[in-house]
């Protein structure tokens, strides 16, 4: 590789992670914003409940859930074949 | 730093790897707005969402597990986390308690450390902190307004294994806020993904929840059967496969939700739920799995 194409390549990934540096300081920048401890709902809340409670709750749930698990495996391996 | 692209988990989004590379653009966007600079993620993260909790006393070791807390800032960070306004009448544990937990703790911790050494890491460079307050009928909970935290609701009756499936749990919510943050994975708001059209099934409530939450369902519940399949639990992870399944197709439908980073991740995490089905050999899947 000669001196110039090496000082191109060097240029074009300076320029390469100046430009992810702003995308991410952007993307910091706007979640920081939308995540603010404002209580508006905004943020996301993963609160989990003890696995007891959610038993007993969705008992019949499950048994859909049961019921379609071979349909989703079939979805899922054609989505994934079709990509 | 070292190069690991994949952790013991197996999915390039939950590797120590990425955690880097966002702790790296976090820290350089920390040095750029608040005029400092770090190498610690939960120095930068903490200033930037809770800068009332004060500087770090521990940084880079062991979560430090914080009972009781007195201090009104940890207690504010608490409120939010259990998503409520004021603090439950019994939400403190008796010194018993918390010394008898406290043991059990530990243990899970270090079989959390022994089965998935590469993770284990991304929990102490990640989260400095997890609070603990007990709530009837919760187990714990993490927020994205505020990385970093843990909040977990122990029981006396969690078993090592139970207090290493939490910790796995909430430390995996961490990572995906910390990639949502310097990468994005969502593209609507968390109001518009609790839009009826675009909700889906959660792997764990196994209900209809928001995209986002359902989204960080399947992560986890994922990573969680990870951890019983390198523990040697195959039943638990042949609890946990069929409403991952059935969650990741609700995904898929309403996968226009995601930015182009999100489908990568999600259609990852479908390819290796579906190795993972194969590989354990579901009796109740083994139809369906057969041909695949």
């Amino acid at each position: 590789m000669s001196e110039e194409s090496n000082q191109q390549e060097k240029i074009a990934l300076g320029e390469i992670a100046a430009l992810s540096f702003e995308i991410a300081g952007r993307n910091i920048r706007t979640y920081l914003d939308a995540n603010r401890p404002s209580g508006d709902g905004s943020v996301i809340n993963v609160v989990k409940q003890v696995m007891k409670v959610v038993d007993e709750a969705n008992a019949e749930l499950r048994s859909v859930v049961d019921a379609s698990t071979q349909a989703a495996i079939n979805n899922l391996e054609r989505y994934r074949q079709s990509l | 730093m070292e190069e690991l692209t994949y952790s013991e988990i197996g999915l390039s989004s939950l590797s120590r790897h990425r955690f880097h590379r966002n702790s790296i653009e976090l820290c350089n966007y920390y040095a750029k707005t608040i005029g400092q600079t770090t190498s610690s993620f939960p120095t930068a993260i903490l200033e930037l969402q809770s800068p009332e909790l004060g500087h770090l006393s521990n940084d880079c070791g062991q979560p430090t597990l914080l009972w009781n807390v007195e201090d009104y800032a940890f207690q504010a960070a608490l409120l939010e986390i259990m998503d409520i306004n004021k603090l439950p009448e019994d939400w403190k544990y008796t010194p018993q308690a918390v010394e008898k937990l406290e043991e059990v703790a530990i243990q899970g911790m270090n079989l959390f450390k022994e089965l998935m050494p590469e993770t284990f890491l991304i929990l102490q460079e990640s989260i400095p902190y997890i609070l603990m307050g007990n709530r009837f009928g919760y187990g714990g909970g993490s927020i994205s307004s505020r990385i970093g935290l843990i909040w977990l609701a122990p029981l006396e009756d969690w078993s090592i294994e139970t207090w290493a499936e939490n910790i796995v749990h909430e430390l995996v919510h961490n990572i995906l806020f910390i990639e949502e943050l310097v990468n994005t994975i969502f593209r609507y708001s968390v109001q518009e993904m609790a839009e009826p059209n675009a909700t889906a099934i959660s792997a764990i409530r196994q209900e209809k929840r928001g995209f986002d939450k359902s989204f960080h369902s399947a992560f986890v519940s994922f990573s969680i059967a990870k951890f019983y399949l390198l523990h040697g639990s195959a039943e638990k992870v042949k609890a946990i496969l069929p409403p991952l399944i059935v969650c990741l197709n609700d995904l898929v439908q309403n996968n226009w939700v995601l930015t182009l980073n999100g489908k990568a991740m999600l259609d990852e995490l479908i390819d290796h739920t579906l190795s993972m089905a194969r590989e354990i050999n579901c009796q109740s899947l083994r139809t369906s799995l057969v041909s695949l």
